[in-house]
This record gives C-alpha cells, structure tokens and sequence, in this order.
C-alpha cells in the first residue's frame, strides 16, 4: 500500500481510539452525572448522615478527606521535596547512595496501595503505636490503633514518590547557566539553590503537590485499615480520632449497605463529589502555573 | 610612554586534568593589573578551561585536577585555606551565553550584593545604578528596573551579566566569548565597554574571533593543544608573531 | 570535458575554501609588482639607448609604457584596498601587503625618473667621446643589476640579497657623488663643455635619485620578511 493510504489509516485509527476515550469518559461521567446531581443539594454537603446511610449528607466524609490530604500533604511535600534537592543538586550521579535512593522511588511508585495499607498497619499502627503506648501511657491503648494520623502517614508514602519524581524533574529543567551565574557572583550552593533553583522550579514544586494531592485524595486501599470508618458520629477533632473518607463511603455504600436502592443516588452523588474535588485541584494547579509563568514573564 | 606594569595573576606550571585526560600542560605566564588581556586558539586548545581555572569554576566538574600554582595578588588561590565563595567575589565572570536569573533587573543586579548581606535599600538602590552605569545600560533600562530582565534583547541582557558581575566589585572581570552569540552592533557595544571598564578592573577575555582579541585587549595568549604558544602585546602578535604556528593561526592558515 | 574544479565549493567554515581564494589575491599582486619590474626594466634599456646611442629616435614608445606603469600603479594600489577591507591580513601578509604598494610606489616614481632621464639626454648623446671618461655607462649598469636582484628578492622573500643590494646603492650613491665631482673638475678645464656638462650631471643626479628610491624598495623587501623597519 502506498504512503497516503498508510497516513490515512493511521490518522483513522488514532481519531478511532480518541474517540473512544472520550466516548468511555463521557459515558462514565455522563452516568455519575444522571445518577447523582439531582441529589446534590447544599444539605447533602453540609449534613451527616441519617438512617444508616439511607438518608443525609456526606459532611463528615468531606471533612475527614480534607483533613488527611492536609496532613499527608504537610508529611510528604517537605520530605520529598528535600530528598528530590539532594538528587538533584548535591548527589554525584554515580554515588551508591543516589542510586540507592532512585530505586527506592522507583519501587515504591509500583507497589500496589493496598500494600501501603498493610505496611500502616503493621509498621504505624503496631509497631509506633503500641510502642508509644507502652512507653507513654504505661500500656493504655491509644496510639496503637487506627487514626487518622496513621492513615495520613500512609497516605504519605503512597504520594512520596510522585513528589519526588515531579520536583527533581522541575529542578532539573532550572538551566545549569543559571547556577553557574549564581556561583560565580560568590553565591554558596545553598545560597543558589534557595534564591535561583527553587524559585524557578515552584511551577513544578507546585504541580506535584497538587498532583500527589489529587491522588491521595482519591486512594481507599492505603487507609482501609489504618484509620477510615464507615460511620462517625462525630467530626475528628484530634490526630488519634478515625475519620470518614468519601472514597471509602463510596466503597462502604456500594457493597455493604442494607438497603442499595436506596444509596445508589447517595452513592454518584459522592462521587460527583470526589470527582468535582479532584478536578477543582487540577483547575487550581492549571491555573497557578498559568499565574506563576505570567508574572515571571514581566517582573 | 610609561608603562606600569604590575602583575594581578601569576600562573605558574599549571597542568589540569579531566580523569586521565590533560587539558593543559605546565602553562606560565603573568597576567598584568588593569589591561585586557585576550585568550586566542582554536576550538579545545583549553583557553576556556584556563579561564575557568581562575575563579575556580572548575571546580564544579566532576574528576577535576590540577597542579600548579595560580597566584592572585599573590595568594594561591587553590590553597587549601582559601574560601572559593570569596575569591568568586573577587574574579567576577561573564558567560558566552547571557544568563540572566528569571527575575527583575532590578534583582538581577542587586542579587550579588544581597548574597552578601546588603539589605539597606537605599545602598542596593546605589550600587545597581552605579553598576548599570558601568555597564553603559543605566538608560536604557532607568525607567523599567522592575521589568524581568528576559524581556531585553541578547545584547542588553548581556550587559546587565556584566553590570551584575560589577556589582559585587569584583578585581578581575573574566569573559568567556561574551559577544559570540550578538549581533555586530551588539558586539561593538561590548568591546567599547571592554575598553572602558580596564581603567577599573583586570579584564581577561577568552574569543575565537580574532578580530575581536586584535581590537579590544593589550595583550594576546595563543593557546594550541593545551599549550602556551605565545604571548606578547597584541600589536606584535598581530604585526610579527615570533612563532609559525602563531602566524599560522592568525592568518587563518590552519584551525 | 574537464572535472569542474570543486576547491572552490568547500564548506564555508572549511578555512581552506577561504584561504585559496586569499593566497590567489597575495598571488595576483606579487605578479603585478614582478609586471612593474619588468615595464620600469623596460624604461632603463630605453633611456640606456637613448644616451648611449647616436642614432636613437625617440619614439612614443617609452610615454605608452609610461602609461602602462601608471595604469598599474593605480591597479595595484585598487587590489590592496580590495584586500585590506575584505580579509583583514595580519602579520606577514599584512607586512607584504603594506610593502608590495609601497614598492609598488616607489618603483612607479623610478619610471618616472628614467622618463626625465630619457627627455634630458637629447643634447648628450651626440657627444659620446665627452661623456665616455665619467663612468656612466657602468652607473646604468649597476642600476639595472641593483633592479633585477631586487625583483629577486622580492619575489624570494630574501632579505639577505635585499640587503646587499641596499649596500650596493648606497655604494652607487657614493659613486654618483664622486662622479660630480670629476664633471665639475672637467668643466672648469674645459669650459667649452659646459652645456653637456650640465645635463650629464642631471642625469648622474637622476641616477642618484632612482639609487634611493631602490634603497626604500630593499627596506620595504625586508620589512616583509624580518618586521624590522630600517628607519
């Protein structure tokens, strides 16, 4: 077959798969959207649930999300950002240590979540927890059970990777023209990195936390045992309470409500939810890039 | 005509290496105080890497080595003693590619002086207006300081890298090829401000193009495989070189 | 049919495209400087002849070569602007640039002196048994010896022969001097003399005259090739 006939099928062939996708997502929105925007009401946000689930709002669950992405975010973003500097400006490329490091995040980026879960478990919540206990309060349980900080910390590691990864990336964009102008005004490395690198890599700094955030928002598996409840009666007030998570109340509804005809609206609902979160994160993240790049373009 | 000749850099034996590779082999020479000297060779001869060596930039490249003994005012600067930031203060340098830092002008020039703990606005404000006068740029940009410095053109934002390296007052002003990537109008600019600034500061300035060495510095290096060819006033370089390969490279018989 | 010459379409940045485009224009102008040599040779014979020889008929001949020299004067004088603007020459080729239309010039003015030679020997050279005893003969025969081994060293860059020849002026120029001298001894024996006398010393002086102006094409020749100037 001739070259034009070649370019057509393949111009087909990827408009052909375009298509699909878009086809695939729409229909799934389409159907979260029909099932649940109806009962998407301010009540529904701001209440708790009533009735075993049958009835009421996801307010808890938001909640209890935001506030794990909070303390996940405070965990890993620093933690991350400071191992990607290391990388990325102090590690020679051939030293053990840095290559020792690049497997570590390698790895842990493929480990299947629930792993994560079971490693809160057995590594916070049994091993720091109990130990805290026995040491501070004589044996009491307290810290040696599931909570929202442990699951935070989980969560943490789940999203380490991707800070990792995305921040030493943005660093490494920073031309070396740049350090070496800075160098050689009298700068010291920290001087440089401080006022030149991690200035010009905050747009990438940026968009990996917020990405890390979408997706520990999102995440069951790492916080099924370590620290989500299906019902609170009340909001978590302290880092030892449990919290209610939306991806896990979707999970919960889903499969173990009593009465699924009832839920199901609850249910897209909650997933409109999540979803209108995740998105409004990616928006946010969008659009301070655009903001970041316009003002450095003039002062 | 007196001739007071001191010498600023004293440079003696000086081998590099990169690994097992020898970029430069037992260079001497005396660099004198206040004239431009010029560095002329073909591509890799090591003129770059000698330059380098002189504010120790060199240093940032992995399996480095050097022997020998680079004197500035008489202080080896490879001394185990001596502090790279400070000497870096010392011997200032402007790169072939203009690298202004993604921030203002304003910043741009004042950030040498803040590194090193000037905070006073009213002494920053002063020392960016006297460095962008030196730079002969101060009325160009006066009214836009605040205007990110990626918005002038290669030949402006090559001026503020120099009013930048002026700003730290800095003894010897190293260039590496700073007019290459500029258009001719450009480069005449910076070969005039060349000319100017050596009343002040020590100016060493590395080029292939010959042109360039012949009418903006005093003195002129022919670096050749690492090697010290010849060095001599310009004007006999360019009129009587004492050796063939020197000619020989002059009027574009080889290289 | 010959292989079209490709040298001439090397790269741009393969400096040896560019050098052999250069050498042919320092070759261009070593030619035209050899041609000046060889025209002003031309003026010497003729105005050899025109003192020695009775029956000469002074022709056009020696004006139309005249012009020829000034012609190329002007040629030469064009090529080496041509080449200052366009390839910024350094060290020797500016050294031989300088020194072949400085050369140049100064053989041009030595044509011209031959021409006067030429124009003044009318009333001289019905006399030769007067003029015999002076030596004039041997003086225009050194000059044209001084001439070709100049044109030698030039186009040898021998600097060594152009300094002999330097010497050898000089000496010609002392000869000159002496031959004043015996002309003016002989006037005022023979007075009867005195109107050949003058124009036989003008044309001594005349040969002083272009003696010099070879001395300054020796110390152009070994500017070129030493970077010394003699001054």
């Amino acid at each position: 077959m001739n070259r034009t006939t070649k370019d057509i099928i393949i111009k087909g062939l990827t408009l052909t798969s375009v298509l699909l996708i878009l086809f695939i997502i729409t229909g799934i929105l389409a159907v979260v959207i029909i099932g649940g925007w109806k009962h998407l009401t301010w009540e529904f946000i701001t209440q708790f649930p009533k009735e075993g689930m049958t009835k009421g709002g996801i307010f808890p669950a938001i909640v209890g999300t935001g506030i794990m992405t909070l303390v996940m975010t405070i965990a890993a973003v620093p933690f991350g950002a400071i191992t990607a500097i290391y990388l990325a400006e102090y590690a020679s490329e051939s030293s053990v240590v840095a290559k020792t490091i690049r497997f570590a995040v390698k790895t842990l980026a493929v480990v299947p979540s629930i792993i994560f879960g079971l490693f809160g478990l057995g590594f916070f919540i049994k091993f720091v927890g109990l130990n805290i206990d026995r040491i501070f309060n004589q044996g009491a349980l307290h810290w040696g059970q599931p909570n929202i900080l442990w699951a935070s910390l989980t969560m943490a590691l789940l999203t380490l990777p991707i800070v990792i990864v995305s921040v030493e990336e943005s660093i490494r964009t920073v031309p070396k023209e740049m350090r070496e102008a800075s160098l050689a005004l009298g700068a010291t490395k920290w001087q440089t990195i401080k006022k030149i690198v991690l200035p010009g890599s905050s747009t990438g700094i940026l968009t990996g936390t917020i990405l890390a955030i979408s997706r520990g928002a999102g995440e069951v598996a790492p916080i099924l045992f370590t620290g989500a409840a299906y019902y609170l009666a009340d909001l978590p007030s302290k880092m030892s309470d449990q919290f209610m998570s939306l991806g896990y109340h979707i999970y919960i509804m889903s499969t173990q409500s009593t009465n699924v005809d009832d839920t199901l609206p609850i249910q897209f609902a909650t997933t409109l939810v999540l979803l209108i979160l995740t998105f409004s994160l990616s928006m946010i993240a969008v659009i301070l890039r655009y903001r970041i790049r316009k003002k450095a373009k003039r002062s | 005509m007196k001739e007071q000749k001191e010498t600023k850099v004293h440079v003696q034996d000086l081998s590099v290496f990169y690994g097992d590779n020898k970029a430069l082999n037992n260079i001497c020479m005396e660099i004198p105080d206040k004239k431009v000297t010029a560095f002329i060779g073909p591509s890799g001869c090591g003129k770059s890497t000698f330059l380098r060596s002189l504010n120790r930039m060199n240093d940032l490249i992995e399996n480095f080595r050097i022997d020998g003994v680079v004197d500035i005012d008489g202080i080896n600067i490879y001394d185990k003693s001596i502090d790279v930031v400070n000497l870096r203060k010392k011997v200032g340098m402007v790169f072939q590619k203009s690298n202004p830092f993604a921030k203002s002008i304003y910043e741009n020039v004042a950030y040498g002086p803040r590194i090193n703990g000037i905070t006073q606005k009213s002494k920053l404000d002063e020392i960016v207006e006297s460095s962008l006068k030196q730079a002969a740029i101060w009325d160009e940009v006066k009214d836009r300081l605040g205007y990110s410095a990626l918005s002038l053109s290669g030949g402006q934002q090559q001026r503020i890298c120099i009013a930048r390296t002026l700003a730290v007052s800095p003894d010897i002003i190293l260039m590496d090829e700073p007019a290459s990537a500029l258009d001719p109008i450009s480069t005449s600019k910076i070969e005039e401000l060349i000319h100017d600034l050596k009343n002040s500061y020590t100016i060493i300035i590395v080029t292939h193009n010959m042109q360039q060495a012949a009418r903006t510095s005093d003195i002129t290096a022919f670096f050749y495989l690492g090697e010290l060819i010849e060095m001599d006033k310009t004007r006999t370089i360019f009129t009587n070189p004492a050796k063939k390969q020197t000619e020989d490279y002059i009027s574009g018989r080889f290289g | 049919m010959d292989k079209p010459d490709d040298s001439r379409f090397l790269p741009i940045n393969n400096s040896y495209a560019m050098q052999s485009y250069f050498e042919e224009e320092l070759g261009k102008l070593k030619k035209k400087i050899l041609k000046m040599f060889a025209l002003v040779d031309n003026q010497l014979d003729k105005s050899m002849q025109s003192v020695f020889n009775p029956e000469f008929d002074p022709d056009d001949s020696a004006t139309k070569n005249e012009n020829r020299i000034d012609k190329l004067d002007v040629k030469i004088d064009k090529l080496c602007q041509r080449i200052f603007a366009l390839a910024q020459p350094v060290a020797t080729d500016l050294r031989f640039i300088m020194s072949s239309l400085r050369i140049g010039n100064e053989i041009e003015r030595i044509g011209d002196i031959f021409l006067e030679i030429l124009e003044r020997s009318e009333t001289i050279r019905s006399y030769q048994e007067t003029i015999a005893p002076f030596g004039i003969a041997e003086l225009f025969r050194n000059i044209s010896t001084h001439m070709s081994r100049l044109s030698e060293a030039y186009t040898n860059n021998n600097s060594d022969l152009a300094r002999e020849v330097l010497d050898s002026c000089r000496k010609t120029r002392e000869t000159c001097k002496s031959i004043f001298q015996e002309i003016i001894a002989g006037m005022t024996a023979k007075s009867e003399i005195i109107i050949i006398a003058t124009d036989l010393i003008l044309v001594v002086r005349d040969i002083e005259r272009i003696s010099s102006h070879a001395e300054n094409v020796a110390e152009s020749i070994i500017f070129i090739a030493e970077g010394k100037r003699l001054k």
